[in-house]
C-alpha cells in the first residue's frame, strides 16, 4: 500500500490510462524523445523517459531527475524492478489487451479515482454497444482487416492490437486467414492474393522504408485484387499508434475512425464526439 | 573424370536442373496450381484464373529475380575471387555489400522519395566506394599486395564501413529504414523489378565472359599472365566494373544476400576447373539454382509466412564456409 497519495507519478508505462483518469503523469514512456503520437499534446509538460529499443529498460538519470513518487511499470524484468524500486515505489502490472478494464479499475482504486473509473468505462462500453449495433446494420458480415507495413513486412493483426476492438469488442468479421493464424499473420506478396477482406485499414509506420514499401505495393499488381481496393474501401491511417495500444483514449480515436469510415452519419459516431470533447474537457 | 573435360555436359545438366526447379518453383505456394495451369498460363494467360495470376505475375518474375540474383552475385564472386587470388573474396568482404548499404542508408536521409533508379546509382556509388577503399588500403600497405593483406584489409574495411552504418542509424533514428534495406528479401518483387535488375547483370555477365581468358592468365600469377601478353590493369579495370555491375542492381533490390558469392565458384570449381570462361558460367547456372532454392524453401518453410533470402543463404554458406576452411586447407599467400 501506499503512505500518501502520489503526485508525481512517472509512466513507464499505462500514460494513457492515467490521462483518461484526468492524471497527469511529471516523467512518461518515449521513444527517441517521443510520445505516441495521439498523446504528445496531453503529455507537452511530462518528461520524456526513454526506453531502449521499447525492451523496457528506461534511461535511469532522467527517471532520477524528475523525483517521482511513484512509478508504474509493464512487463519488466526483475532486474530493472529492483533498480527502479531504489528510485521510488514501483507497482508493476500487465499490458496486455484483455484485461485493460481489470487495469483501469486498479489504477483508479490506486489512485483515488475509482469512481472516475468505473464511470468512464460504463460510459465507453455503452458508445461500445451502440456502435456494434451501428456497424453491423451497415456492413453486416463483410470482412474488415488492419493491414500494417514495417520495414518490408506486411501484416494482418488478428486477435492483437488494433484488431482486439475490430473482433473482440465490435464483433467485427476478420480476414479468414485470421481463422488459422489467430493473433496475426504475415502476408507475402502471393498471400495477398488470398486477403479476402472488403474493408482495409492500413497503417504504414512513419518511416521511409515502411513508406517506400507502400508505394511500391500500391503498383504491385496483387494489390489490385483484393476485394476492398476494388470496391474503394481502403482506409489509410494518419497516425497509428492509437491502434496498437489498448488505452481507452486510443480505443476511443481507433472508434471514431472506424466510425467515420463506415459508418459516417450514424448516432453512436456524435454519442462518441460529444462524449470525447466532455472527458477532454474534464 | 577430370574436372573440365565434359564441361559443356556438366552445363547442360545444371541448365536442366534449372530448368527443372522454376517449374517446382512455379508450382509451389499458398495458390492452388496444377501442372495444367503452369502451360495454359504461357498459351492461354486469363487474368481472372487465380492460378494464372499467381504464376505469371507473382511466381515468374519471382523465380527470375532469385535466379539473376543468384547467378551475378556467384558470377561477381568467381571475377573478384580470380582478380585477387583470394578463395575468400565475396561481395561482403570485398567492401561492395556494406559501401552499397551505407550510401543508401545516407540517400535515403537526404532524398525521402527516393526511386528504385536512383537507389541503384546510389548502390553503384557505394559498392565502387568499397571496393576501391578495399583495394586502396590493401595495395598501401608496405611490402605491396598479397590476398592475405587484401583479406585482412577487405575485413578491416567492411567493419569500418558497417560501423558508420550503424552510427549513422543511431544519429537519424533510422532502425525501421535499416530493417528495410538489410533484410535481404524479395517476397514483393513483381517484373518491375525484373527489368531493373536484368540490362545490369547482363552487360557484367557479358564482360565478364570478355575478359574470362585474361582471368585464367591473372589467376595463375601476375608474372605469368604478363608473360603471355595480357594488359593485367585493364582485366583488373574491366573486372571491378563487371562485378560493379553485377552487385549493385542485386544489393539496390534484395539487400545484402549472403555467401552466394563465396560458395558458388568453389563449387564450380570442382566440377569444371579453373579455367574461367567455364567457370562463369557454370558459377551463373549454380547461383541460380542454389538462390532459387533457397527462396522456394523460404516460402514453404513456415506455412503461408516467409523467411527472407539473405537468412536462408546465410543457413546453407556459413556451414560451407566452415566445411572449406576445414577440409580444404585454404592458401591466403601470394604464390611465387
Amino acid at each position: 500500500m501506499l503512505n500518501k497519495a502520489p503526485v508525481r507519478i512517472c509512466a513507464l508505462a499505462f500514460s494513457d490510462e492515467l490521462l483518461a483518469l484526468g492524471i497527469k503523469p511529471i516523467a512518461a514512456a518515449a521513444r527517441n524523445g517521443s510520445f505516441p503520437d495521439y498523446l504528445t499534446k496531453q503529455l507537452q509538460e511530462a518528461t520524456p523517459i526513454n526506453q531502449l529499443l521499447e525492451i523496457a529498460e528506461p534511461d535511469f538519470e532522467s527517471l532520477i531527475d524528475c523525483r517521482p513518487d511513484l512509478i508504474l511499470a509493464a512487463d519488466i524484468t526483475g532486474q530493472t524492478y529492483d533498480r527502479l524500486s531504489m528510485i521510488a515505489p514501483t507497482i508493476v502490472m500487465s499490458s496486455d489487451g484483455e484485461h485493460n478494464r481489470q487495469r483501469m479499475l486498479d489504477l483508479g482504486r490506486l489512485l483515488d479515482r475509482y469512481t472516475q473509473a468505473e464511470t468512464y468505462l460504463k460510459e465507453y462500453d455503452q458508445i461500445l454497444r451502440q456502435a456494434r449495433v451501428d456497424l453491423l446494420s451497415k456492413i453486416g458480415n463483410g470482412r474488415v482487416a488492419f493491414f500494417r507495413i514495417w520495414g518490408k513486412q506486411f501484416y494482418i493483426h488478428g486477435h492483437s492490437r488494433g484488431g482486439i476492438l475490430l473482433y473482440d469488442e465490435l464483433g467485427l468479421t476478420p480476414p479468414s486467414l485470421i481463422e488459422t493464424h489467430e493473433r496475426g499473420y504475415g502476408l507475402s506478396a502471393e498471400s495477398i492474393l488470398q486477403l479476402d477482406a472488403d474493408v482495409v485499414f492500413v497503417a504504414t509506420e512513419s518511416n521511409r522504408g515502411a513508406e517506400q514499401s507502400w508505394r511500391t505495393l500500391l503498383t504491385h499488381p496483387v494489390w489490385q485484387r483484393v476485394p476492398a481496393v476494388k470496391s474503394g474501401n481502403v482506409f489509410v491511417l494518419s497516425e497509428q499508434h492509437h491502434w496498437l495500444r489498448q488505452g481507452f483514449q486510443a480505443k476511443q480515436l481507433m472508434l471514431e475512425e472506424i466510425l467515420s469510415a463506415l459508418a459516417p452519419s450514424c448516432k453512436s459516431l456524435d454519442e462518441l464526439r460529444r462524449l470525447r470533447n466532455a472527458w477532454m474537457d474534464n | 573424370m577430370a574436372p573440365g573435360k565434359h564441361w559443356s555436359r556438366v552445363l547442360l545438366l545444371f541448365c536442366f536442373f534449372h530448368l527443372a526447379l522454376t517449374c517446382v518453383a512455379l508450382s509451389v505456394g499458398p495458390t492452388a496450381v496444377e501442372f495444367n495451369d503452369c502451360l495454359t498460363t504461357f498459351v492461354r494467360y486469363s487474368d481472372d484464373n487465380v492460378s494464372h495470376f499467381a504464376i505469371w505475375h507473382l511466381r515468374l518474375p519471382r523465380a527470375l529475380v532469385a535466379s539473376l540474383i543468384g547467378g551475378s552475385l556467384a558470377v561477381s564472386g568467381v571475377i573478384m575471387q580470380g582478380l585477387t587470388r583470394n578463395p575468400l573474396a565475396g561481395p561482403t568482404m570485398m567492401g561492395l555489400s556494406p559501401g552499397a548499404s551505407l550510401v543508401m542508408l545516407i540517400g535515403l536521409i537526404g532524398l525521402p522519395n527516393l526511386s528504385m533508379n536512383t537507389s541503384i546509382l546510389l548502390s553503384f556509388l557505394g559498392a565502387f566506394g568499397g571496393y576501391l577503399t578495399v583495394c586502396f588500403v590493401a595495395y598501401a600497405t608496405p611490402g605491396g599486395f598479397t590476398p592475405t593483406k587484401l583479406a585482412l584489409a577487405g575485413s578491416v574495411v567492411s567493419a569500418v564501413v558497417t560501423g558508420f552504418t550503424h552510427v549513422t542509424t543511431v544519429l537519424f533514428s533510422l532502425h525501421d529504414e535499416m530493417l528495410y534495406w538489410t533484410v535481404g528479401g524479395i517476397a514483393n518483387v513483381s517484373w518491375v523489378q525484373v527489368w531493373q535488375i536484368l540490362p545490369f547483370s547482363l552487360c557484367g555477365l557479358v564482360l565478364a565472359l570478355l575478359i574470362s581468358t585474361g582471368l585464367t592468365s591473372l589467376s595463375i600469377g601476375k608474372e605469368a599472365s604478363i608473360g603471355i601478353g595480357n594488359r593485367v590493369t585493364q582485366i583488373r579495370i574491366l573486372g571491378s566494373l563487371a562485378v560493379l555491375l553485377l552487385t549493385s542492381s542485386v544489393v539496390a533490390v534484395a539487400g545484402p544476400v549472403a555467401f552466394v558469392g563465396l560458395m558458388i565458384p568453389h563449387i564450380a570449381k570442382g566440377l569444371v576447373g579453373a579455367r574461367y570462361t567455364q567457370l562463369i558460367l557454370l558459377s551463373m547456372v549454380l547461383g541460380a539454382s542454389l538462390t532459387l532454392l533457397s527462396d522456394m524453401i523460404s516460402r514453404i518453410l513456415t506455412a503461408g509466412e516467409e523467411v527472407p533470402l539473405g537468412l536462408m543463404t546465410t543457413l546453407v554458406g556459413a556451414p560451407f564456409l566452415v566445411y572449406l576452411v576445414l577440409a580444404r586447407p585454404i592458401t591466403l599467400e601470394a604464390r611465387p
